[in-house]
Parts: C-alpha cells; structure tokens; sequence
C-alpha cells in the first residue's frame, strides 16, 4: 500500500485541534468584519457553536455536552489564574471593602432573592422541584461572567472604580458560587436536613475558602522559590509560572478545598515576587500566554455552550425560564442598590448612581453558569435537564440582549470615562508619599486603620519576603528607577524609530 | 543532594497514592453495592481528601514538573554535566527512578512510554522547535549532502547492518533466529540518527553551522526514510511471498511518503501565515494557533501515513519568515519562548522515560553477542558510508568535509528515542523481539553516554571550528546577501543553472507572489526584499536605545567623544546611577528622605541644564541639527509639544522631568557616537538595491 489512512490513532488531538482552530478562525472572521463594535465575542461563538452543533446533530446525530471534569480541570483553571494574575493589585486592595460586600453578600442575596422568586412560582411549573434543588440552581445562575462587561469597559475606559468594583466581583463571586454550589450539592444529596446540616455547610464553606486561600499562598512560595532558583535558565521559568499555580488547583481540590479561591489568590500574590525573578522576556511569554490560554478556555466553553443548544435533552418550561430571566435581571438590581448604599456610606470616593445602574446591568452570565449547571447530578436533581435549558436561555439572554446593549447604555447615561493619560511618574511617588502620610496620621492620632496595617504588611513583605523569595529585592525608590528606566527606553526607542522613518 | 532526595519522596507519594487510587476505586465499588443494602448517614464533610478525581491532570503536571526540576539541578551541577551530557543523565536518573519503582512494587503501567504518546504528545514539539530555529540559510546551503546522507546514507546503513548481520547469523548462534526481513526492520530502526539526541548532545558542544545543519538536518529528513523502511519491511515479514510489485510499490512509497509530508507540512505552514496575517485584532491567540497549525499538520501526515517529522520540520523552516512579519514583537518572543520550553521539558520527559521504561517495562533479554555485533557494525558502516559519500560530495563541493568534519559526522550519529519507539512497536509475534528491543536500548545507551560524554573532550581535541558566539553583524549579512546576488550573476552569464540561481529564482518567487499573499502590509518590492533588514534595524535601534537608558557602566565611554554637549550629559548621566545605588537599601525614613534629596538635587541640575540649553540652541543655530536624523527629530518634536506626552509629563511633576531630559541628551549623544553601526549599514542596503 503506498498510502493509508489511520484515524483511529490520533483521532483525540486531531478533534481538539480542529476545534481550537475553528475557534480562531471564527474570531479572526468575527473581528475582520465590522459587526465587533454591535456585539459582544461571546454570542459569536455561541452562534458559531449553535451552527457546528446544528450540523452534527442534523448529519451525525452526535449529542455533545461539556463534561464536567474537562471544564473543572482543564478549562476553569486557566480562566481564573489569569483573572488572579491581571488584576490591578493596588486598586484591588483599596476597594476590597466593597468588592468583599458585592461579591459575598450580594452573591448570597442574590441567591436567596432567586430562589425564593422561583420558589414562589413553583406551583406553575411542569413538575415540582424542591426548594433545595432550586436554591442550588439560583445559586449556580447567579454567577457573573465578567468577560463580555470588561471588554465593553476597556473599550470606552470607564473610570477605574467602576472598573474594579466590576472586575473583582466577578472574580470573587466565581469563587463564591462554586464553593456554595459544592456544599450545597452534597446537601442536595441528603433527604432530610436539619440545622446542623446547615451549620456543617458554613462551616465548610468556610473551611473551604481559606483553605483555598492558604494552599494559595504555600504555592506563591514555592513559584517564587522555584523562579528564584531557575534565574539562570530562562526557558523553564514561564513553565513553572504555568505549571505551579494549576499544581495549587489541583492540590486544592483533591483537598476539596476551593481550587478557584487557591488559584486566583496564587496569581494575585505571585505577581510581586515573579515581576523581580522573571527576566523581561519571560515575564512578556508568561502573560501572553495566560491570557492566551485564558481566551481560548472561556472561547471553548461558548462554543460547548452553542453546540449543546441543539441537544436532544431539551426540556422547555417556558414559565420557568421567563420567570428565571426576570429574577436574574430583577433582583440583580435590587441587591446592587441598597449594598452601594452601605458601601457609599464608608467609602471616600463615592459610587454614583449611573455606576450602580452599569453594574446591575452588567451582569451578563456566562461560561461558569453553563459548566455547573453541567455538573449537576442527575439522579440528585431530577429536573436537571430543564434546568440547563433554563441555563442556556438565560446566558443567551445575557449575553445577547444585555451585552449587545451595554456599550450604547455607558455612552447614553453618560458614565464618567477616565481619560487616557500617560502613566506619570509624579503620581507613582505621590502615592507612595499619600500612603505614608496618612499612616503617619493614623499614627499619631493613635489609630489603626487600613493604612498603618497596609505599612506593617509592606514592611514585612520588604524586610522578611523579597531577600528570601526574590532574585533581586526591590524597595520603592529602586522600582522608581526601573520605572524611569523603562519609560526613557521607550522614549528613546520611539525617537530612533521614527529617525528611520525620516 | 537533599534536594534530590526530596524530589524522589515527592514521586514515590505520587505513584503510590496512584496505586491506592486503583485500590480506592474497587474499594467504592463494593461501597456502592453496599449502599443499597443500608442506609448511610451521610453527612457534610468539613474536608475530605479525593485524589481520583485530579489524577490524570496531576500526574501530567508532576512529570513537567520533574522535567523543570531536573533541569534546575543540573544546572546547578555544573561540574557533572561539563563531563556527561544532560541527556545521559537523565537517563540515569530515570534508570534509578525505574529501580526503585521496581523495589517498592508499585503499578509499572503508570510509568513506561507507550510509544502511541511518545510518538503524539512528546515527539512534536521537539521537530517543530527544530525546524523552527533551524538556520534557514545554512540549510539551504548544504541540501545536497543533508540530502544524501539521509536517503542514500540511511538506506545504505540500513541495508549493510541488516544484511551483514543476517549473514553473521550464519556463524553465530543468536538467541532467536530471524528471518531476513525481521533483521532488516530491526536495521532499519537501529540506523536512523536521532534527532532529540542529536539536538541534545550538540546543544552543548557548540559546533559550527556547517557540521551542526549536517547532522541535524539528516537526523530530522532521515525520518522519512526509517519509517518507510520500517513499515515496508514489517509488511514484507507478514507477506507469505514477496513479489516485484511490492518491490516498487515499495520505492515508490518513498516518494509518496516524504514528498507528502513536505507538502502537508508546507500547506500547514501556509494556512499559518494566513490566519496570522488576519490576526490582527485576535493578537492575543496569535501564539495559540502558531503552535496549533503545526501540530495539525503533523497529525493529519501521521493519519495519512506520511512522514510527520518532515512535515512539522518544514512547517516550522517554512513560517518563520512569515511569522516575524505578521505578529507583534511580544507575541513572536512568547512563541519562540513557548516553543523552547516545550520542547526542552519534553526532552527531559522522553530521556527520563526512556531510563525509567528500560527497567519497568520490558524483560531484558541480554545476547552479548548480538548486542556486540549491533554496535560494532552501526559505527563500522557509518564510518564507512560517511567516508564514502563525503569523497563523492567534496568533487562537488565548494565548502568540502574535511576529515575533522566527517569524524564528527561518524561520531554525532547519536541513536534515541524514536528507535526505541519503533523497536518497542515491533510486532510481538516476531520470536527475537525482545533480543532486538535491548539490542537497541544498548545501542541507545552506548551511543548517548560513551560518545554522548567523549564528544565534548574530542571536539576540544580535534579542535573544531566552535560556533560563533555573537551573531552576524548587519553588514555581514547584507555582504553575504550581496555575495549571492553576484554568484548568480556570474552563473547567469556563464548560462548555468545553479545553486546561487535556484535560490534567486525563488527569492522572486517569494517576494512577488508569496510575500503579497501571506504578510500584512508587506512593501512592495520587486526583487529585493528590505523587510528583513528593516526588522534588523529596527531590532539593533531597540536594543541600543534600552542599552542607553540601562545606565550601565558600558554608556560611560559612549560619552568620551570630544562634542561639548555631551560631555555635559555624561556630567547628568552620574545622577541617575547615584540613584541606583542609593535605592537599593531598605525602605525606611532616612532613605526616602534620601530620595527626595535626589530629586530636588536632579530638579536644580535639570533646571541648570535647561538655561544651559537654551543658549547652546542660540549659539550653535540650525547647521548641528541637520547632520543627523536625531537631532532633525529631536528638534520636529519642540516645534509641536503639546502632542506628546513627555510634555505632560513634565506639567506635572517636576523631578520626573529631570529624568527624562536627561535622558534625551543622552540618546542624543549616543546617536552621534561612533558605535552605531545599524545606521552605516542602512545606508549599504539601500545602495545595494539601488544598484541590482
């Protein structure tokens, strides 16, 4: 035989090859044509899923659903380190105040609002769900995808509160969800509970969440250890950024604790020690590919979205639907407002009115949503399949609507923009100066408040840290340096550049 | 060595709890057929520990992991790995691994290489590495002998090991008899040089181009070779008889096999250019599908059972250029990173495995004399076949083999993985197939240790022509460019088609056809493509103006040129390095007072400079501008400020000021300065066209 065909070999690479090529191929297309400033990337995908899965279906009558072990141990895990590694560390610190009040209450008052809205209308139903089955899916609906909104944000520049406060609650609130929707599962599981069941499930979550947090910040050493050690060998420094941080994950879970909380938390912190052990061009290879790899998980997960939309699972209960898209849009608000209230009250820089409507409305539900509704048991949860088509109406719905919407609702409310300014050195110092004076304030009148905490932190981080954990500790004046350094470099590169060009 | 220590209890917790894992799923087995009988009281766990779940994805992080952790040791290490090559050392550590694995009984099948994942997930990131950072012009420049030492060189070795033993068989009593196509598969999998050992082992000895593009380039289009002979001949061994239409189906499928993998790995790289081409406003999954588009070539060859590793190889030879235009710096940096890391970490996995599976999976079956006879014909015949092809190729030659040279390509015919791949791929029902299994482990060992660790000594010996150490300057490049240029020339005009002409014809090619199509916002040239040195330029004007800026001591003799206004900037330049060192002592009272000392001092000296400047400009006028585009920039950029942001920045805070104003005088005076070679050689380029 001169040639011959063997598919069955390497038929698993080949299939996941194709369809991250077709992911591309798709937003290259997507982002030629003109229809990117109408639309949010996410329905694209969902369309194109929607399309591929009509064609397997109709051709092959191939039934494609997300299984839950690729979305928690291969997609999830990336999406969220990259959230940890990208988030703005010192305006996150400052507002944590407020994203700690949205993400954990409001999460939880979302859910109860929901479920108990859809507790309400449950005579209406096709059958009968029990209240803990639905408390379980409010919980898993309420999870905010912050993806589609920050695009939309980074586009127009909105100011940076609004921007953080968005940013860090759907990071927070992805890990909230996931840790109540684990206990609450288990709880799904038992026929008859008691208040201790409920006592075990706080307790649990919060076990979970600051076990997250600690197994977290045990691999933020051993990254910085390790990219410490590895100074001399590039090529395995990226690896390790990659590798440790999804160790934590995984370790987290088989732990059963949050992996998410673990992950995010190893990114956050880890940033600091590896911008002072990664070389420039290992660091520049870390973030592109986390993003990379972070963009082409949550690109996946819409496409699973798009293609499970033609499954033959469907269950349509249309009162159940609209009645789960009105209390998502609904309640949204409804908790956004009076939890603003609270915060404005402590907070300096207040959070206007026009900010608070954006952030209601700029809860869109995404890939999260769809990869635990996923997960749900079906023996457990009898009405699962409802509730994914439920799922899918609501994050269409999102997604679509809401999504499509947003940019023109920011430009017709008029929402204050930041305007694009050039990172100013004077600033970075008076910051610094700011920070110390008013712990040197809240010195001498004898208080402490988050900013003499704020010092003893740095401190302990400059004296005791960095010599351990980094190659090349970095106080602020030294960072000043680096920073000017860098801007001359690229002053100088422009100017040479353009030299050419004339 | 407690660190290695470690490193071994850390693998032993890892496989035994993977051990339990298969026991822990029985064991929930059996609970689950309990569970109907009684009731459990179940409850909320506060914590429970579930490893099944994350196993898979553990186990794959583990031997990265590893992988990262044994390259961090060896490089501390120094002194073993200056005498054994790290591929060697890896084995041995695999080696040890697999006897302890063996001691404490745990499941051997976690831990052996299957070749289906060797030859799916290890295998091409390696090839593509290869290809991708193959130096594109010396390859092309010695296609001829690569070409002929991996067809004709692989197939004689083939032939002559196969049939030299089957013939000593006659007087030998091996363990297992074999037929005389059973010998030759084993043959034609034990001649083909290894590409990872080979990049493994030369990596670190730092030959030249010229032995390095040779070797390596048949190791890699060797495959193409070894793999039809091996499959043909498995198909002759299970043919009753064989007829002379096999025969030909046989040479022709040659052809179809290597040409096919070319063209698949061509098309790949095509579809890459394009999809980067258009990636524009997606550059964040640019390094995704660089690396994906590959990858898919080399499993649709492998589907369609051609070679590969040639198309992957080629993939990569052939998009590079592409590439570089089409994506951003960041983006081209990340791939190439990416590309090593992978390659490199699967390197280490392949090397530890192939140490770990000798010991965990295969019963060895020792024939001295048949392992003997192995090793003494594989160097005998490649000596002899080297020899020989090298005296036909250097009548031909320019650039001819000299006796060091083919030494080096004697001695540089590493075997490893792949072989090992093969061998361990031979169909059991071939009785003598475990003889020819570590017939070929031996081999392997024997060549990755013993000439893996003697070729770095006999190099030195030999006295080898090294690898330059500093890349080719720009002028070096255009002068060699115009080199070929003028060989084509004279080939033209003594009306023969040569070497020099085929590359020409095709660099037409390239720049009317191809380069339109695939790049973005390629310059339309006609015969001579700037682009190149256009990057380069761009690449040296990066590169001196963060060398500027870096404050090393290095810019300190920039600044001894006589020209006044530099001299006071080297006078400014000091500041900034007081800074340095000032800031590196710990934050605290009296060093941020330390620091604003600075700066209101960088302030009064700036504020100096200023007025200093101010009436240099009256005096020296316009003639000092215009000799240089520096200045001729620097002076566009005063006449409209408000447009840039520097200004601003200057608004706002003033000891920022200082800084960069004083930074500018610098990269003034760094333009003027003699060592700016980008700018000469410009000027050389352009002529050069202007001439063609």
């Amino acid at each position: 035989m001169l040639s011959q065909l063997e598919w069955h070999d390497v038929d698993t690479p080949l299939i996941i090859c194709f369809w991250l090529t077709s992911i591309v191929v798709a937003k290259i297309i997507f982002h030629q044509s003109k229809i990117g400033h109408f639309i949010p990337e996410s329905s694209v995908l969902i369309t194109f899923g929607l399309f591929a899965g009509f064609m397997l279906e109709y051709f092959f009558g191939w039934d494609i659903s997300l299984h839950p072990d690729l979305f928690f141990l291969y997609l999830l895990p990336p999406i969220a380190l990259e959230a940890g590694y990208c988030l703005p560390f010192r305006m996150f610190f400052k507002n944590i105040g407020t994203i700690l009040l949205y993400a954990v209450v409001g999460t939880c008052l979302n859910i109860l609002f929901i479920s108990g809205i859809l507790y309400l209308f449950s005579p209406y139903y096709q059958n009968s769900i029990p209240y803990i089955d639905l408390l379980l899916f409010s919980t898993l609906i309420s999870a905010v995808d912050p993806v589609a909104v920050l695009s939309v944000f980074e586009e127009i520049h909105v100011n940076q509160i609004l921007y953080i406060n968005v940013f860090g609650e759907s990071l927070l609130n992805d890990a909230v969800v996931i840790v109540l929707y684990h206990s609450l599962a288990h709880m799904a599981t038992i026929e008859k509970i008691e208040s201790e069941h409920v006592q075990e499930a706080v307790g649990s979550f919060l076990t979970v969440a600051t076990g997250g947090v600690i197994i977290g910040l045990l691999f933020v050493f051993f990254t910085a250890f390790a990219t410490k050690f590895s100074v001399k060998i590039e090529v395995v420094q990226p690896l390790i950024c990659l590798l440790l941080p999804y160790c934590c994950y995984l370790a987290c879970e088989s732990v059963h604790m949050s992996g998410i909380i673990g992950i995010v938390t190893c990114g956050l912190m880890m940033k600091p020690y590896l911008d002072g052990n990664l070389s420039e061009k290992t660091k520049t290879t870390t973030k592109v590919f986390m993003k990379t790899m972070s963009n082409t998980c949550e690109a996946i997960v819409f496409l699973f979205l798009g293609l499970s939309i033609f499954s033959k699972s469907h269950i349509w209960d249309f009162i159940f639907a609209s009645v789960t898209v009105s209390a998502c849009v609904l309640v949204r608000f409804v908790v956004v407002i009076p939890l603003t209230f609270l915060a404005n009250r402590r907070r300096v820089k207040k959070i206007a009115l026009v900010d608070q409507a954006i952030i209601a409305y700029g809860g869109l539900r995404g890939a999260i949503c769809y990869g635990l509704v996923q997960t749900l048991d079906q023996d457990v949860i009898l009405s699962k399949d409802m509730m994914i088509t439920t799922t899918v109406v609501v994050i269409v719905f999102t997604v679509f609507i809401q999504g499509s919407t947003i940019a023109p609702l920011v430009k017709l409310l008029r929402v204050k923009t930041e305007e694009e300014k050039p990172q100013l050195i004077s600033t970075h110092v008076l910051n610094g100066f700011s920070d110390d004076v008013m712990a040197g304030i809240e010195a001498v009148i004898g208080k402490r408040g988050g900013n003499y905490y704020r010092r003893r932190l740095s401190a302990f981080n400059h004296d005791i840290l960095e010599p351990n954990l980094m190659i090349r500790p970095t106080s602020r004046g030294a960072r000043l340096v680096e920073k000017v350094c860098e801007m001359n470099a690229e002053e100088s590169r422009k100017m040479l550049l353009e030299t050419f060009e004339v | 060595m407690p660190r290695f220590l470690i490193l071994l209890l850390l693998f032993l917790f890892s496989s035994r709890a993977d051990a339990k894992d298969s026991n822990e799923s029985l064991l929930i087995e059996r609970h689950n057929r309990s569970a109907d009988a009684e009731i459990i009281q179940e409850r909320v766990h506060v914590a429970e520990f579930k490893w099944h779940s994350t196993s898979t994805a553990f186990i794959i992080v583990f031997w990265l992991f590893l992988a990262c952790i044994a390259k961090l040791i060896f490089n501390r290490a120094s002194s073993l790995t200056k005498i054994f090559p790290e591929s060697s050392l890896l084995i041995a550590v695999g080696l040890a691994i697999g006897v302890l694995l063996e001691k404490t009984q745990v499941n051997k099948s976690h831990f052996t290489l299957e070749s289906h994942s060797f030859f799916l997930y290890l295998l091409p990131p390696i090839i593509f590495d290869a290809g991708y950072f193959m130096p594109n012009r010396a390859f092309f420049k010695n296609w001829d002998s690569i070409l002929l030492f991996s067809v004709i060189g692989t197939l004689f070795n083939a032939l002559a090991i196969g049939f030299s033993l089957y013939f000593l068989s006659g007087f030998i009593e091996f363990s297992h008899a074999f037929t005389t196509f059973e010998i030759l598969q084993f043959s034609s999998l034990i001649s083909a040089v290894d590409p990872v050992a080979v990049i493994a082992v030369f990596e670190e000895i730092h030959v030249n181009d010229f032995i390095f593009v040779n070797v390596f380039g048949e190791a890699l289009f060797n495959d193409g070779v070894t793999v039809v002979l091996y499959e043909l001949f498995k198909q002759f061994s299970s043919l009753e008889e064989v007829q002379v239409v096999d025969y030909i189906a046989g040479t022709a499928s040659f052809f179809v096999v290597s040409v096919g993998g070319l063209i698949v790995g061509l098309l790949a790289a095509f579809l890459t250019a394009i999809f980067t081409k258009y990636s524009e406003h997606v550059l964040i999954l640019a390094p995704c599908f660089i690396l994906l588009v590959p990858y898919i070539g080399y499993l649709a060859a492998e589907t369609l059972s051609l070679s590969p590793i040639i198309a992957i190889a080629v993939c990569g030879m052939a998009m590079k250029q592409y590439i570089k235009g089409n994506v951003s710096t960041s983006a081209a940096n990340s791939v190439k990173y990416f590309t090593k890391m992978l390659s490199s970490s699967s390197e280490t996995v392949i090397f530890l495995f192939l140490g770990l599976s000798t010991v965990a999976k295969y019963d060895i079956e020792w024939d001295l004399a048949f392992i003997a006879l192995t090793i003494l014909l594989c160097i005998v015949v490649r000596t002899i076949g080297v020899i020989f092809q090298c005296a036909f190729l250097n009548r031909f030659r320019g650039k001819t083999f000299s006796m060091v040279d083919q030494f080096i390509l004697c001695y540089g015919g590493l075997r490893g993985a792949i072989a090992f791949g093969l061998a361990s791929s031979i169909s059991s029902s071939v009785p003598a197939k475990d003889m020819f299994l570590t017939a070929t482990i031996a081999v392997i060992f024997f060549t990755v240790f013993l000439q893996g660790s003697t070729i770095r000594p006999l190099v030195n010996y030999l006295n080898v022509e090294r690898k330059k150490t500093e890349d080719p300057t720009m002028a070096e490049t255009v002068y060699n460019k115009y080199l070929d240029y003028i060989i084509s020339g004279v080939e033209d005009i003594a009306g023969q088609k040569g070497h020099a002409s085929l590359v020409h014809d095709f660099e037409r090619l390239n720049n009317n056809i191809l380069c339109p199509i695939l790049m973005k916002d390629h310059a339309k040239t006609r015969d001579f493509d700037a682009t190149k040195i256009i990057r380069a330029y761009a690449k040296l004007t990066l590169r001196d103006a963060m060398g500027v800026t870096k404050w090393q001591p290095q810019h300190k003799q920039l600044a001894t040129i006589k020209n006044e206004e530099l001299a006071r900037a080297q006078k400014h330049c000091s500041c900034p390095s007081n800074i340095g060192h000032e800031a590196n002592c710990p934050l605290g009272q009296p060093n941020m007072e330390a620091l604003y000392n600075l700066f209101s001092h960088m302030f009064d000296k700036k504020m100096e400079e200023i007025k200093e400047l101010r009436e240099a400009v009256s005096i020296h006028g316009e003639e000092d501008i215009c000799d240089d585009y520096m200045a001729q920039a620097h002076r566009k950029e005063s006449l409209e400020p408000r447009s840039r942001p520097l200004e601003m920045f200057i608004d706002r805070g003033g000891f920022s000021r200082s800084a960069t104003e004083n930074d500018f005088s610098r990269s003034r005076s760094s333009k003027s300065a003699p060592q700016f070679p980008s700018a000469i050689v410009i000027h050389n380029g352009k002529e050069k066209d202007d001439h063609h």
